[in-house]
């Protein structure tokens, strides 16, 4: 689905991009601008690579900078997007949605390295929200006994943090880069979870009994996150 | 143009909350699935040294029960399914709010003859993939611990637990003759039913005893796999542990760098103590059952024995802590060059390992069943 989405996005972004450059003045530019969109599943689905090993740990389908032409320097952004809804149904019937939001701006200076290859470098901020709402419902029995469980689990995760980010791009074209980057970054995460659970016990001979147990856990979680140049981004310049 | 660019900050936008409003409900389709605690009338005999056959079965029924995750979702066989020699058949496993562990599951098999013959005073092979625990009395605990896995936190939260499920008071009574419930009674019943979970009937131990012979290809791969190629020098097939002490100079015994990567994302035994020369070492996995244990190594890159046969062949890597078996005369990786014959004849015998026994003994199967 996610897949669909981004080339949805990269295909309407080229269009326009197009038509903008067809409408562009003849002077010198003053800025140059980078969009990109990370563009690992559409390259899988073109060019089977099977003996790739390396999870693909850069969280951005979106990116974007806009550098000075002349000296290279400049601003970036980019933004992230994940869903899932994930089933079970043995043992225990289970279902979690996660949703998880990734951004990040950033000064960054964009070089050229001879006519094809571009490198760059900056700084970024990073920050990142996940919603985890997982429910689960079983039912055990044990002779006389039956213990009925519902639960139903919330964790919110916030993290912040920054660090450094390298960037290399090969220009196919004037117009289109195929780029990837490295980054290690500093993350500080808070993460609040609150777990409900209610479990309803009935026995034959001695009746019936609920018990609800509630928990609030927070907790704060410090990391150094490196990312490997496994993402591959296709960026338009215009 | 500035007409443009705005209707494309537009479009993104809109592409953006369009996902978040596809999923801003909140419904659930979660229907309870009943299941039934179906123990025998006399308890299976698990040949345990350290505890008794009730004592066994009480840490069967904990490994399978869900009731010990903190929203009562997972249990231990979640992650360790009998059918797999108890590894699981993903890259990761999903933890109680489907979120993945950062490893691979390994096989439980034979950790009783590395544990508990060895004595409370003794230095055994690590366990897990970084070797952070020593004893599978604190190892069973981990995993039920752990924020991802099975998220309880806390261990007064366990027993809390153990003691609301109806069916624990008998259980405990019969394994301890009293129905108090604490936290060592629980790891001590997880550890006994762990430990005998144990392999020792695969068609290589039946060939080893001089029983069923191994055909012509599973020969030739016995011969690759003890001379040509070495394998046996950490992976200690005829050792029911499956590996051997040494790794190289390493600080860990049974711990080595493989040459996956030259920049490894996961340090393994140097990220556990710091100390860099130990930075890309696993733990020597047990090759028991390995046809059934993949994805392999710590992270599951590989999904067929097939791929792994080629990192050896042709893919290792030069680290400065790759391990020396693995290096050539120029102090570099080795290419070893297998051909396609050596890799069928090698999986050949690697398929030998596996103890079918094992993977369908009612003793270790989960006493929940589904109605």
């Amino acid at each position: 689905m996610i897949g669909r989405i981004f080339i949805t996005v990269a295909f309407v972004t080229a269009s326009f991009i197009n038509c903008s450059a067809q409408l562009e003045p003849l002077q010198e530019k003053k800025f140059n601008h980078y969009i990109g969109v990370q563009a690992n599943q559409l390259i899988k689905q073109i060019i089977n690579l099977n003996s790739s090993t390396s999870t693909v740990d850069n969280p951005y389908l979106l990116i974007y900078s806009l550098n000075l032409a002349n000296t290279g320097w400049g601003v970036e952004a980019g933004a992230g997007y994940n869903y899932q809804d994930i089933v079970d149904k043995l043992p225990v019937s289970k279902e979690s949605k996660i949703n998880n939001l990734f951004y990040r701006i950033g000064v960054c200076r964009k070089i050229m390295i001879g006519k094809r290859f571009q490198a760059g470098y900056g700084l970024d901020l990073v920050a990142d929200y996940q919603l985890n709402k997982t429910t689960s419902s079983s039912i055990t029995v044990f002779n006389s006994t039956t213990d009925s469980s519902m639960s139903k689990a919330s964790t919110k995760t916030t993290s912040i943090g920054f660090g450094p980010q390298m960037y290399l791009g090969y220009y196919f074209s004037d117009k289109l880069i195929l780029g990837t980057e490295t980054s290690y970054y500093y993350v500080k995460s808070d993460q609040k979870q609150n777990v409900l659970v209610t479990d309803n016990i009935t026995d034959q001979f001695s009746g019936n009994s609920t018990s609800t147990a509630n928990s609030n856990v927070e907790t704060t979680i410090t990391k150094f996150s490196f990312s490997l140049p496994v993402a591959l981004f296709l960026i338009l310049k215009f | 143009m500035k007409l443009k660019r705005s209707s494309l900050a537009v479009i993104l936008l809109a592409t953006v909350a369009g996902f978040f409003s596809c999923n801003k409900e909140d419904s659930s389709s979660v229907k309870p699935v009943t299941t039934t605690l179906d123990l025998p009338e006399r308890p299976y005999n698990y040949n345990t040294f350290f505890g008794s056959n009730q004592l066994a079965t009480l840490g069967r029924v904990l490994f399978y029960d869900n009731h010990l995750s903190v929203n009562n979702s997972i249990s231990c066989a979640s992650c360790h399914k009998q059918s797999m020699a108890f590894s699981d058949n993903v890259t990761f496993s999903s933890g109680y709010e489907n979120q993945l562990t950062k490893r691979n599951s390994l096989a439980i098999q034979n950790l009783g003859v590395t544990n508990f013959f060895m004595g409370p005073n003794a230095n055994p092979p690590s366990l897990f993939w970084d070797g952070r625990e020593k004893f599978l009395g604190s190892m069973v605990l981990k995993p039920i611990m752990n924020h991802v896995e099975m998220g309880m936190g806390d261990l007064n939260a366990i027993v809390n637990k153990v003691k609301a499920a109806p069916y624990y008071n008998d259980l405990f009574m019969e394994a301890f003759n009293s129905s108090d419930i604490d936290i060592n009674k629980i790891a001590r019943a997880l550890s006994t039913f762990v430990a005998s979970i144990s392999s020792n009937n695969t068609r290589f131990d039946k060939a080893q005893r001089g029983g069923t012979a191994l055909n012509g290809l599973e020969e030739q791969g016995k011969l690759l796999f003890f001379n040509k190629y070495n394998c046996n020098t950490c992976h200690q097939t005829q050792q029911l542990n499956g590996y051997q002490s040494g790794g190289g100079n390493g600080s860990e015994i049974g711990f080595v760098n493989i040459g996956l990567d030259v920049n490894y994302a996961d340090n393994g035994l140097g990220a556990l103590n710091g100390n860099s020369s130990d930075n890309g070492r696993f733990k020597i996995p047990n090759l028991r059952n390995i046809a059934l244990t993949g994805p392999y190594m710590h992270d599951g890159r590989f999904s067929s024995l097939d791929q792994v046969l080629e990192h050896y062949s042709h893919n290792i890597k030069n680290h400065p802590n790759l391990d020396v078996r693995l290096k050539g005369t120029n102090n570099l990786a080795k290419e070893m060059n297998i051909s396609t014959q050596e890799k069928t004849a090698l999986i050949a015998f690697l398929n030998t390992l596996t103890d079918y026994s094992l993977i369908t003994d009612p003793k270790f199967s989960n006493p929940f069943k589904v109605k």
